[in-house]
């Protein structure tokens, strides 16, 4: 292999490297070759984006100048309803509730990009299996962030899967606190 | 026309006996031994069989650094080689030396 060849190569070291950062490997090498050897960038960048989320959509749009993805998942969909259901029991509005609030702010970090040249936005619905995602826009002339985008979306589904654990967990405690099952509860409540 | 000074040349290779061989910037012992040399030598290299708990992102910028280095060394390697493949030996109308 030609010194030049190596180095085409080494993109397949970084995806590889970054879906066994997320025990994901054997993902990655399910949809890619797993020799090492001389690669496109942009078609590993495809294969890899798709494994990222549930759901991946993406399109050309020209009046844009780049492409418009979707990334939806069911771990987004599940934290949204969760997030509906701890305001249910706050009585708050889903601008004020706290944990919708912290999943904005942890997809702002991990997929706001120095080198910039893209745009995204969360959407929190949960009327369908795919209301929940993330809308992310690409300059095709100034965008050049795909390993970090990739590395991005790793991180932010991994957020919500754990936030999912932690949010219901924090439900089932306040629906058992706020149950009035001691004596001295019922006889107040009666 | 490209004119070549042997003579020049002919010290240039005396003295290229003590100048360094390439030396690219460092990269981890792992990455050298389990990556870059078996793909420079035409070996197999398997990402199922890499320990990625061996080495780092930084170590692959190391890598990729390292083959940057060697791909402008070996380009100047073969502009002087494409210089001599070049020229065509011409003789000098009249002795120099005697």
């Amino acid at each position: 292999m030609t010194t030049d060849e190596m180095g085409e190569s080494l993109s397949m070291l970084y995806y590889g490297m970054l879906f066994w950062e997320h025990d994901r490997l054997d993902e990655f090498l399910a949809a890619n070759p797993d020799e090492l050897c001389e690669s496109d960038p942009y078609e590993i960048f495809f294969n890899c984006i798709g494994l990222t989320a549930g759901f991946v959509w993406e399109d050309y749009i020209e009046e844009l100048g780049g492409n418009k993805w979707y990334f939806s998942d069911p771990c987004m969909l599940e934290y949204y309803r969760l997030c509906s259901a701890y305001g249910s029991l706050h009585r708050q509005k889903l601008k004020d509730n706290p944990y919708v609030k912290e999943a904005e702010n942890f997809v702002d970090d991990a997929l706001t990009f120095s080198n910039g040249g893209c745009a995204y936005w969360l959407l929190t619905k949960i009327n369908h299996a795919c209301a929940s995602g993330i809308v992310f826009c690409t300059d095709e002339n100034y965008f050049g962030g795909e390993i970090e985008l990739v590395d991005g979306l790793l991180n932010v589904m991994d957020w919500y899967r754990a936030a999912c654990l932690r949010l219901a967990a924090i439900i089932e405690l306040e629906k058992v606190l706020a149950f009035p099952s001691l004596p001295e509860e019922m006889e107040v409540a009666a | 026309m490209q004119k070549i000074a042997l003579s020049a040349f002919v010290d240039a290779v005396h003295s290229a006996d003590k100048e360094p061989t390439f030396s690219g910037p460092p990269v981890s012992e792992y990455v050298m031994q389990n990556i870059y040399l078996p793909m420079k030598e035409g070996r197999a290299v398997r990402l199922s069989a890499l320990d990625f708990a061996a080495f780092s992102g930084d170590d692959v910028n190391d890598l990729a650094e390292f083959l940057e280095a060697l791909s402008r060394t070996e380009s100047m390697l073969y502009g002087v080689q494409n210089i001599f493949r070049g020229a065509e030996a011409q003789s000098l109308d009249c002795r120099s030396f005697c």
